[in-house]
């Protein structure tokens, strides 16, 4: 689970998104694996290929990004690289508490819409 | 009161498809006291019911249903079984659309004559011209409630729409306003007016955007000459031995076939799921499909020369709140060869949730340039390409061969390659969108590929001869005079405009002349 969460952070880094909303993604991975035997196997065979492309110590002891961004690169086509960015994209960014870290408002129709909480308020132009 | 008709009466007109096209036609047959089913394969969702959640409206409203796609377009990789995002439900893409109401440009009905033959483009001239159109765009902005017709105060600019004002100052363009969009401003037609929501793609919660749903479709069931019947995907279009179609065998709400009689038949399933029903339809006597004694059934497939163009700025934007599409220029729509390619297209202001962006951004793309550009997702600002594309043989929608769906209908498959002329298009569109940001201040921009399509259009084109396209001017098929159809497919080019207010404007047409048809019984 670690490798799987510094992954998908490498993936789609955003420094000030805590780790746990891409525990959060990326727990769908380990529920899918628990009833599909497939899926199970695409997972982990592709955290030891990158382990063992990452080095002896795997891939979570390369200390910088793009040490471990170079080792993606060369995965990046795989079925596995594949199957968890694809997961991120939804499995990340429609986490309604992430919102608000990219200043992103969400639903407004219950608030009345932005008519009068600032649709047009841009001062700097 | 809503009037279920009998699946034996044949004489009721049959609609496929509730949308645009559908949906207008209907009332407008309904309200001259005609009898009329609209069959739609999506289900009846409410206004208030409408989601302010994209994935989540996705799931409602989105024609999901397989699909497969080819060709050089970007689509087919990364959005393979979703060429299109249009709407399977009652109002079909009307529910989903921006509410852009913009009447062709004159030339845009002559292109042939205008841009002369192109190689790789099947170019033709509609056998309508705009002064024939005219009038009927003038019903359909008063129908529609257009801003800036019928003394309508055009909308409120928010704050993406003046970015984009601010830049087209500097770049010396001289025609950007709100637009001309069917968004309420003032409570008109029973429908409230904006409040800066958001989510227009989604649906609007206040019913101020107009749609067939709660329009056109609630007023001819008042009439009792109109039932909307939905979870009805229609499958196959039957005829007799005199070649007049007779009835729409469909799937009903639990997969049963039924078939509904008729005595004219109307398709209006968007550009994919049109051509898809008459090829499907093939017979012993027309074994190429209805209507397809030209061969043009399912070609022509255009989808505009889109793209986008989104901007960072150092400070805050908030594109996302207000209109979707608030604001346009129109500057580049005119037909200009010197720019390097023939046709136009129309910049308007576009803007997606964080969780769209993240999709639509650059698809597939990960990494810190790619996250950079979502952690500025507030300072950001978007607009839309919206251009003419090519009309090519090569693009069309095709029966997949082995493809099946629950019904036991081939999918369709979707085959598109851009135009040399498409591609030179983009690429100024693109060059200009990212001056218009830098000249405000931009620090990064960013030329956004195209999303799956959402206006279809072309793959049953009018023509004045038979051998050269589907239908008549009317809508009406060369080959068969009681089938019509009555979406964007029918469309011979496609303009630099969004297509509604055109599909409108047609089908209030064709309601006039199935009216005087039907009293002189020629069909």
């Amino acid at each position: 689970m670690a490798t799987l969460i510094q992954m998908a952070r490498d993936i789609y880094p955003h420094d000030q998104v805590p780790d746990k909303y891409y525990a959060i993604a990326v727990k769908a991975h380990d529920e899918q694996a628990g009833k599909d035997p497939a899926h199970k196997d695409l997972i982990e065979n592709g955290i030891a290929e990158l382990d063992s492309k990452s080095g002896k110590g795997g891939y979570t002891s390369l200390g910088w990004e793009e040490q471990r961004v170079a080792v993606l690169r060369e995965i990046e086509d795989t079925p596995f690289f594949q199957a968890v960015r694809g997961g991120l994209v939804v499995g990340l960014y429609n986490q309604k508490e992430v919102w608000p870290i990219f200043g992103y408002e969400g639903e407004s129709y219950s608030k009345g819409g932005y008519m009068a909480r600032g649709f047009d308020d841009i001062e700097w132009l | 009161m809503a009037a279920p008709f009998d699946l034996t009466n044949d004489g009721v007109v049959v609609m496929i498809g509730s949308g645009a096209g559908g949906g207008t036609l209907g009332n407008e047959l309904a309200q001259k006291g005609i009898d009329v089913v609209i069959l739609e394969a999506g289900a009846r969702h409410e206004y208030e019911d409408f989601i302010n959640d994209e994935w989540d409206s996705f799931a409602q409203l989105a024609w999901t249903d397989k699909r497969t796609t080819s060709g050089d377009w970007r689509v087919a990789k990364d959005f393979p079984n979703l060429p299109a995002w249009i709407v399977k439900a009652v109002g079909g893409s009307t529910t989903h659309w921006a509410g852009a109401s913009l009447r062709f440009q004159e030339h845009e009905f002559r292109t042939l004559s205008t841009y002369g033959k192109l190689e790789g483009a099947n170019l033709l001239d509609w056998p309508i011209t705009l002064a024939e159109l005219e009038p009927y765009y003038a019903k359909a902005e008063d129908k529609l409630g257009v801003t800036l017709t019928n003394n309508i105060p055009g909308l409120p600019g928010n704050n993406n729409f003046k970015v984009m004002k601010a830049g087209a100052d500097k770049l010396g363009y001289k025609e950007c306003h709100t637009g001309r969009m069917a968004i309420n401003s003032e409570p008109r037609d029973d429908r409230n007016a904006c409040q800066q929501t958001g989510f227009c793609f989604q649906g609007c919660k206040w019913g101020a955007k107009w749609s067939t749903l709660y329009s056109e479709i609630p007023k001819g069931e008042a009439t009792g000459h109109l039932e909307v019947r939905p979870n009805a995907m229609a499958i196959k279009i039957n005829h007799d031995a005199s070649g007049k179609v007779t009835g729409v065998v469909y799937a009903d709400k639990d997969g049963r076939l039924q078939e509904q009689k008729a005595r004219i038949v109307a398709v209006a399933g968007n550009s994919i799921e049109s051509p898809r029903l008459l090829l499907n339809s093939a017979s012993s006597q027309f074994p190429d499909g209805l209507a397809n004694s030209s061969g043009q059934v399912g070609k022509n497939y255009m989808r505009h020369t889109t793209g986008s163009v989104y901007g960072i700025f150092d400070k805050p934007v908030h594109m996302y709140r207000g209109t979707t599409m608030a604001g346009i220029i129109r500057d580049e729509a005119r037909n200009d060869p010197s720019r390097g390619f023939v046709g136009g297209y129309e910049l308007e202001t576009l803007s997606l949730g964080l969780p769209f962006m993240a999709a639509f951004l650059n698809p597939g793309a990960w990494g810190r340039s790619f996250t950079t550009a979502l952690d500025h997702y507030d300072h950001m600002a978007g607009m839309w390409i919206v251009g003419e594309d090519m009309p090519r043989e090569e693009n069309r929608i095709t029966l997949h061969a082995d493809l099946k769906d629950e019904h036991g209908m081939a999918v369709a498959d979707v085959h598109f390659d851009d135009h040399a002329n498409d591609t030179a298009m983009r690429d100024h569109a693109y060059k200009q969108g990212s001056a218009l940001y830098a000249a405000v201040g931009a620090t990064r921009t960013f030329p956004t590929p195209p999303y799956p399509s959402t206006h279809n259009l072309g793959t049953n084109r009018m023509s004045e001869k038979a051998a050269d396209g589907v239908v008549n001017k009317h809508g009406q098929a060369h080959d068969i005079k009681n089938l019509f159809v009555s979406d964007g497919s029918q469309f011979t080019t496609g303009g630099a405009e969004n297509p509604t207010l055109t599909i409108v404007s047609l089908a209030i047409r064709q309601a006039d002349y199935i009216a005087e048809q039907m009293s002189a019984k020629s069909i």
